[in-house]
C-alpha cells in the first residue's frame, strides 16, 4: 500500500508528465473550443441567401416567380432575400459577394453563381423547379385543365413529417474532443513507460535498489499500475469535468456508464506504456519516440486533426475503426453518450479490453522469449 | 567467523566478453571486505550477481547459508545495497525518500519511523528532509544514497563505489560511516578502485583484473607477496657508475636506477634499508640532497602481479 | 557545426516519428478525399439516405426524383446511419413508411418523414412539396398516377441557364492539397523539437561560459551554429518538398508546386526563427516539446490547417491574421483552386512577404533575448 501511495505521490511530482496528460489536452480542449464554436452553425445553418432578380432586356417581369422566391420560408425565416435591381447593378453586386446568386428572367431563365457551393445549389434547385412547372401549365392548358390543376397544385398540404435526430448532441465537432480524451487517454503510456524503466537496470538507477529489495515482482508491478491508473482515471476526470462544465461542450447525455469507460480508457494508456517499454529497449529517446507517433497517428486517425476521418472510414476501411485504440475510444463515447447505442458501447469496450489484454500477453511473451535467448534477468519489466 | 558470502566458480559471459571468469570468494561476518579492480574489471558485475540482478553463466553464490536466487526474499531482506550511481527519485524529499525504500524492507509504521530517524542522523541530514534531491550537493546527495542503502539495518551491506566524484571531506565522512556500520555489526563488501580508501577501512581485500580473482588477502599478506618492499628515492647531483653499482650489491636491494639526479632504489623487506643506503653514500663521498622513502602500496601490489597501473585507467 | 549534428542526431528518432505521422496523414487524408470525403466538401451533391418500406410507385419516383441531382444511399444499416447523420456526411434522410401512397392519395399527412441535423438542408424539403404539388398537379388532369409521376420526372429535364462567376470550387479539395496544408503544422513542430535543442544546448549559461572561454572566437562559434541550423532546416524541407513532389506532381502544374515551394520557404523561415527563439528562453528539452505541441496544434487549429477556415468564427479568422500560419494557409487555399495561385499572383507573393515578415520580427525578438541574456 505505501509502494502504491509513495508511486502516487511521485507520479503527481512529475511535472512533465502531468503536462502532457492533463494539461496539453485541456489547452487544446480549449483551442478546439475557441475555433469551433460557430463551426457547425456555419456549415450547417440556415441562414438566409442574398439574390439579385433581374429582368432581360426587352422581357417582362416575372411577377409570380419574384413573389414565389420571397414567399419560400424555413419556419419564420425566408429563404431569400430578393433585390431587384438591372442587370449591371446585379452582376457589380455577384462580383463583390453582396449577393450569392444573380437571376435572370425573361424568355429565357438564367442564373449566374458567384461560386459553387451550397448556397448556389439551393439557388439552381429552386429555381429549377418553379421552371418545370412549365411544362405542367402548359400541357393543362392544352388539354383545357388549366383551373384543375393549378387548384390541385397550389392546395397548402404539407405532406412530408418530420422525425427527429435521436441523437442528443446535434454538434459534430464534439467528436474532435472524443478524440482529445482519447488522446489524453492513451498519454497514459507515458506513465506505463516510465514504470518499466524504473525496473530496468538499463535504464534507472533505482531499479536496481528496487530489484535488490525483498519484493515480489508481480505485486510492485501491480502497484506500479495501480498508481499510474489513478492518475490517468484522474485526468479523465478532469478533462471531462472541464470540456463540460468550464467548456460547455456538447457532449450530449453524460451516464454513470462514460465512468466504466473512463476505466477501460486509463487502463489502455498505461497498458500500452507497457508493451512499449517491454519491446522498445534501445533508448528511451526512442521509446518515447514510437509512443508520441503511435498516439498521434492513432488519434488522427480518430479525428483529432480531421474531425470526420473516422466515419470516412467506417465506410471505406471499416476494419480501422475496429482496432484502432482511438477510434475504440473515441467510438465508445458517442455510442455511449449521443447515440444511447449500449449495445456498441459494450462492443467498444470490449475492443479496448481485447487490446489490453493482447498487450499484457504480448508484454509478458517477449520478456519470456528475451530471458530465454539472453539470460538476462528481468522480472516482469 | 561464519562465512556470510559465498562465491563459487561464478561465470558471467557478455556475448563475447567474459566479464567475470571463474571467481571464488568467501566474505566472513562482521569483514570490511574490499574488491579492488580498475574500471571495468568485473567488480560490479560481481555485485549484480550476488544481488541476482542479472544472471550468471555458471557457479553458485551463498549469502547467509542459503542459495542466492531472486526469489529469495528472506535473503534480500538482510541485504542492504548502496549503488555507484545515486538512485533515489528526484520526485520524493530527503525523508520520504529514505522511508521509501526503507518500506521495501520493513513494512511495520512505528518500526520504519524510528529506523528512518535513525538513518537521516547517522548521515547527518537532519536540516534537510524536507528537500528535494536536485537541491542537494554532490556530497549529499552520496548520503542520501546512503542512508537509502542502510536504514532498514541490513546485516550485509554493499558499498559499490560509493565515493566516486565525492569531495576529500565528503568521503572521509562517507568512509567513518562504513566503518561506524562495521563496528555496530554490519559486514560490508566495499569495492572501488581507490586504493587509499581499501586500504584505509578494509580488513580483507581481494584484487580483480579482467574479471579474475587476482589475490585476495589483509593488506599486509597482500603486500608480502610481492618482492618489493620499500622504494627510496635520493636527490644525487652526481653519480658514478661504481656507486650505482656498489649501491646494488648492498643487501635487499632489488634495482637501482639513476635519472635526472634522482636514484630510485627497490628494496625487498628488510630493515633500515635507507640508513644502509645513506650510509654507503656517506662512505663513497657522494653528495646527495632530500631523501624519501616509501613503503609498498596496493598499486605496487597490482603493478607487479598484472604488469599495469591501477589507477588512471582510462575510463 | 559538427556538435550540432550531433545534437540534432538526437532528436531524429522522434522526429522520423513526425515524418511517418505527416506523410500518414497525408495520404490518408488525399485517400479518403478520393473517395467519401469528397461528399463533404461537395456540397453542391448531397448524400441522401431513402429507407423505402412501401416500394411503391410514388415513393420510388420520389427516390428517383431526388437522385437525379444527389447522391442516394439506401444500404446502412441504422448505427452506421446515425454516425453518418450525426457527423454530417449524410446530409439528410427519407423514410417511407407503409401506407404512403394510399395516404398521399387521399390528401392526408403520413407515410413519409425527413431527417437531418442540418438546418440548412430545408431546401430539401421545399423540393419533396415541391414534387408533390406536380404529382397532384398531374393528377388533375386526369392521369394515372403512373403517368402522372412519369411526366413530373420527364419535366425536370427542364433547367435554369446556369453560369458559374469564377470557377471556384470553394469547399472541394485536391489531394495534393493536404500535403501543404499539413505542412503548417508539421514544418514548426519538427524543428522545434530539432533547433531547439542545439540552441537550448549553446545558450545554457555553463556551456556557454565555457565556450566563451575557448579558444574559438565567439564570432566564429556563432558562425559554425548559424551553418549547422541552416543545414539543417534546408535538409529538412528540401525532404519534404522532395518528397511531396514525387507522391503529389500530379496534383499540380509545376509553377503551382514551384509557388507552393516558395511559400512553404517563407514558412520554414518563420519555423526556424521561432524555433531558436524558443530554444534560448525555454528552460529544458521537455519544455521544448511540449511547446512545440502547443505551437503546432494550437496554431494549426487557429489558422485553418485541420478545419478549413471558412468553418471557424470570424474572430478566429482575425486571430489567424495575427500568426503566420494563417497566411501561409492563404496562399495554400489559393493553391487548392486551379490556376489561382498564378492568377492572383501579386496576393501570392504578398502573402509570403507576410510570413517573412513574421520570421524577421522573431528573429529581432530573438537578437535581443540573446543580448539580454549576455548583459544578465
Amino acid at each position: 500500500m505505501i509502494h502504491y501511495f509513495y508511486r502516487l505521490k511521485r507520479l503527481l511530482r512529475m511535472k512533465q508528465l502531468f503536462f502532457w496528460s492533463i494539461i496539453f489536452p485541456l489547452l487544446l480542449g480549449t483551442v478546439f473550443k475557441v475555433a469551433f464554436s460557430d463551426a457547425t452553425n456555419k456549415d450547417w445553418g440556415f441562414a438566409t441567401i442574398p439574390v439579385a432578380v433581374t429582368t432581360e432586356e426587352g422581357g417582362i417581369r416575372d411577377e409570380a416567380f419574384v413573389s414565389f422566391l420571397k414567399e419560400m420560408k424555413n419556419g419564420d425565416v425566408a429563404f431569400f432575400a430578393v433585390e431587384e435591381c438591372d442587370r449591371e447593378t446585379a452582376e457589380a453586386m455577384l462580383s463583390g459577394g453582396d449577393v450569392s446568386a444573380v437571376i435572370v428572367t425573361g424568355e429565357e431563365t438564367k442564373v449566374i453563381l458567384r461560386e459553387n457551393g451550397l448556397n448556389s445549389t439551393v439557388v439552381k434547385t429552386v429555381v429549377d423547379g418553379y421552371l418545370q412547372s412549365k411544362d405542367m401549365f402548359v400541357e393543362a392548358a392544352m388539354n383545357g385543365k388549366l383551373t384543375e390543376v393549378i387548384g390541385a397544385f397550389s392546395k397548402e398540404i404539407e405532406t412530408l413529417g418530420v422525425k427527429e435526430f435521436e441523437g442528443t448532441s446535434k454538434d459534430p465537432f464534439v467528436q474532435y474532443f472524443q478524440a482529445l480524451i482519447a488522446m489524453a487517454s492513451l498519454y497514459g503510456a507515458m506513465y506505463g513507460l516510465m514504470n518499466t524503466n524504473e525496473l530496468d537496470i538499463k535504464f534507472a538507477n533505482v531499479s536496481a535498489r528496487r530489484l535488490a529489495a525483498p519484493m515480489r515482482a508481480i505485486p510492485t508491478v501491480l502497484c506500479d499500475v495501480a498508481a499510474a491508473f489513478t492518475i490517468q482515471y484522474i485526468q479523465f476526470l478532469i478533462n471531462i469535468a472541464y470540456f463540460i462544465l468550464i467548456l460547455k461542450v456538447d457532449f450530449g447525455s453524460i451516464n454513470g456508464w462514460l465512468f466504466l469507460g473512463g476505466v477501460f480508457y486509463s487502463l489502455l494508456g498505461v497498458l500500452n506504456g507497457y508493451f512499449i517499454g517491454t519491446v522498445v529497449q534501445k533508448s528511451d529517446g526512442l521509446q518515447n519516440a514510437i509512443m508520441m507517433g503511435c498516439t498521434m497517428f492513432s488519434c488522427f486517425l480518430a479525428g483529432l486533426m480531421v474531425g470526420n476521418i473516422r466515419i470516412s472510414l467506417e465506410l471505406t476501411a471499416p476494419i480501422v475503426n475496429r482496432v484502432n485504440q482511438a477510434t475504440l475510444i473515441a467510438d465508445s463515447m458517442q455510442a455511449l453518450c449521443i447515440m444511447g447505442d449500449m449495445e456498441k458501447y459494450a462492443r467498444c469496450l470490449l475492443g479496448i479490453l481485447i487490446w489490453c489484454v493482447c498487450l499484457v500477453v504480448g508484454s509478458i511473451l517477449v520478456l519470456m522469449m528475451r530471458q530465454r535467448r539472453t539470460g538476462r534477468s528481468v522480472k516482469l519489466a | 567467523m561464519n562465512t556470510v558470502v559465498k562465491i563459487e566458480n561464478l561465470v558471467k559471459r557478455y556475448k563475447e566478453l567474459v566479464a567475470v571468469d571463474h571467481m571464488n570468494l568467501s566474505i566472513e561476518k562482521g569483514e570490511i571486505f574490499g574488491l579492488l579492480g580498475p574500471n571495468g574489471s568485473g567488480k560490479s558485475t560481481i555485485i549484480n550477481c550476488l544481488l541476482s540482478l542479472t544472471n550468471y553463466d555458471k557457479g553458485e553464490i551463498t549469502v547467509f547459508g542459503e542459495k542466492m536466487r531472486a526469489d529469495n526474499y528472506s535473503v534480500k531482506g538482510r541485504i542492504g545495497v548502496v549503488l555507484q550511481n545515486v538512485a533515489v527519485f528526484d520526485e520524493l524529499t530527503v525523508y520520504e525518500n529514505i522511508d521509501y525504500f526503507c518500506s521495501l524492507y520493513v513494512s511495520d509504521k512505528e518500526k520504519r519511523k524510528a529506523l528512518v530517524q535513525e538513518a537521516i542522523a547517522f548521515v547527518g541530514l537532519e536540516e534537510f528532509v524536507k528537500f528535494y534531491p536536485k537541491k542537494l550537493s554532490g556530497g549529499l546527495l552520496r548520503r542520501l544514497n546512503i542512508a537509502c542503502g542502510i536504514a532498514h539495518k541490513p546485516e550485509l551491506i554493499i558499498f559499490d563505489e560509493p565515493t566516486v566524484a565525492v569531495d576529500p571531506q565528503s568521503r572521509n565522512k562517507i568512509l567513518e560511516g562504513i566503518q561506524e556500520l562495521n563496528r555496530q555489526g554490519a559486514t560490508v563488501i566495499y569495492t572501488s578502485h581507490y586504493m587509499e580508501e581499501v586500504e584505509q577501512i578494509c580488513s580483507r581485500i581481494a584484487i580483480i583484473d579482467k574479471g579474475q580473482l587476482v589475490a585476495t588477502g589483509t593488506k599486509d599478506e597482500l603486500k608480502s607477496m610481492i618482492q618489493t618492499g620499500e622504494t627510496i628515492r635520493v636527490e644525487v647531483p652526481e653519480m658514478t657508475s661504481e656507486v650505482l653499482f656498489g649501491l646494488e650489491k648492498l643487501s635487499h636491494i632489488i634495482s637501482v636506477e639513476y635519472n635526472d639526479g634522482l636514484v630510485t632504489i627497490k628494496c625487498s623487506g628488510g630493515r633500515h634499508n635507507v640508513l644502509h643506503v645513506l650510509e654507503y653514500l656517506n662512505n663513497t663521498g657522494t653528495s646527495f640532497g632530500r631523501v624519501f622513502a616509501e613503503q609498498p602500496t596496493l598499486n605496487d601490489v597490482f603493478l607487479e602481479i598484472t604488469g599495469k597501473e591501477l589507477r588512471d585507467e582510462v575510463q | 557545426m559538427r556538435v550540432v549534428l550531433k545534437i540534432v542526431k538526437k532528436a531524429l528518432p522522434s522526429v522520423s516519428m513526425y515524418f511517418v505521422i505527416f506523410f500518414g496523414m497525408t495520404i490518408a487524408m488525399s485517400f479518403l478525399t478520393g473517395k467519401d470525403q469528397e461528399k463533404m466538401y461537395q456540397a453542391t451533391e448531397l448524400t441522401i439516405y431513402v429507407e423505402d418500406k412501401e416500394a411503391s410507385v410514388l415513393s420510388k419516383t420520389l427516390t428517383e426524383y431526388l437522385a437525379q441531382e444527389n447522391e442516394v444511399e439506401t444500404e446502412y444499416d441504422k448505427e452506421l446511419l446515425s454516425d453518418l447523420l450525426f457527423s454530417g456526411l449524410v446530409d439528410y434522410v427519407v423514410y417511407f413508411e407503409e401506407g404512403f401512397e394510399e395516404n398521399f392519395l387521399a390528401g392526408k399527412k403520413g407515410g413519409i418523414e425527413r431527417q437531418s441535423t442540418k438546418p440548412n438542408m430545408a431546401f430539401v424539403d421545399q423540393k419533396i412539396e415541391l414534387f408533390f404539388q406536380y404529382v397532384r398537379g398531374e393528377l388533375a388532369m386526369g392521369k394515372s398516377l403512373e403517368d402522372a409521376c412519369a411526366s413530373v420526372l420527364k419535366n425536370t429535364e427542364n433547367h435554369a441557364e446556369t453560369e458559374v462567376l469564377s470557377g471556384r470550387q470553394s469547399m472541394s479539395t485536391r489531394p495534393g492539397y493536404f500535403f501543404f496544408t499539413f505542412l503548417a503544422y508539421i514544418l514548426p513542430c519538427i524543428l522545434i523539437m530539432v533547433l531547439g535543442p542545439v540552441m537550448y544546448s549553446f545558450y545554457r549559461k555553463d556551456i556557454k561560459m565555457r565556450t566563451d572561454c575557448g579558444m574559438v572566437s565567439v564570432r566564429k562559434q556563432n558562425t559554425e551554429v548559424v551553418k549547422g541550423i541552416v543545414l539543417v532546416a534546408v535538409v529538412f524541407w528540401a525532404l519534404f518538398m522532395g518528397l511531396g513532389a514525387i507522391i503529389y506532381h500530379r496534383d499540380f502544374t509545376p509553377a503551382e508546386y514551384l509557388l507552393g515551394t516558395l511559400n512553404s520557404f517563407a514558412f520554414l523561415l518563420f519555423s526556424v526563427t521561432i524555433s531558436v527563439l524558443l530554444g534560448v528562453l525555454l528552460p529544458s528539452t521537455e519544455a521544448l516539446n511540449g511547446a512545440s505541441n502547443v505551437l503546432g496544434l494550437g496554431m494549426s487549429f487557429l489558422c485553418g490547417v485541420f478545419v478549413p477556415a471558412y468553418l471557424l468564427p470570424d474572430y478566429v479568422n482575425k486571430i489567424g491574421e495575427f500568426l503566420p500560419a494563417g497566411w501561409y494557409m492563404k496562399n495554400v487555399i489559393l493553391l487548392n483552386e486551379e490556376n489561382a495561385a498564378t492568377a492572383h499572383f501579386t496576393e501570392f507573393l504578398t502573402n509570403c512577404g507576410v510570413v517573412t515578415a513574421f520570421a524577421v520580427a522573431v528573429f529581432f525578438v530573438f537578437l535581443v533575448v540573446v543580448k539580454r541574456k549576455k548583459v544578465a
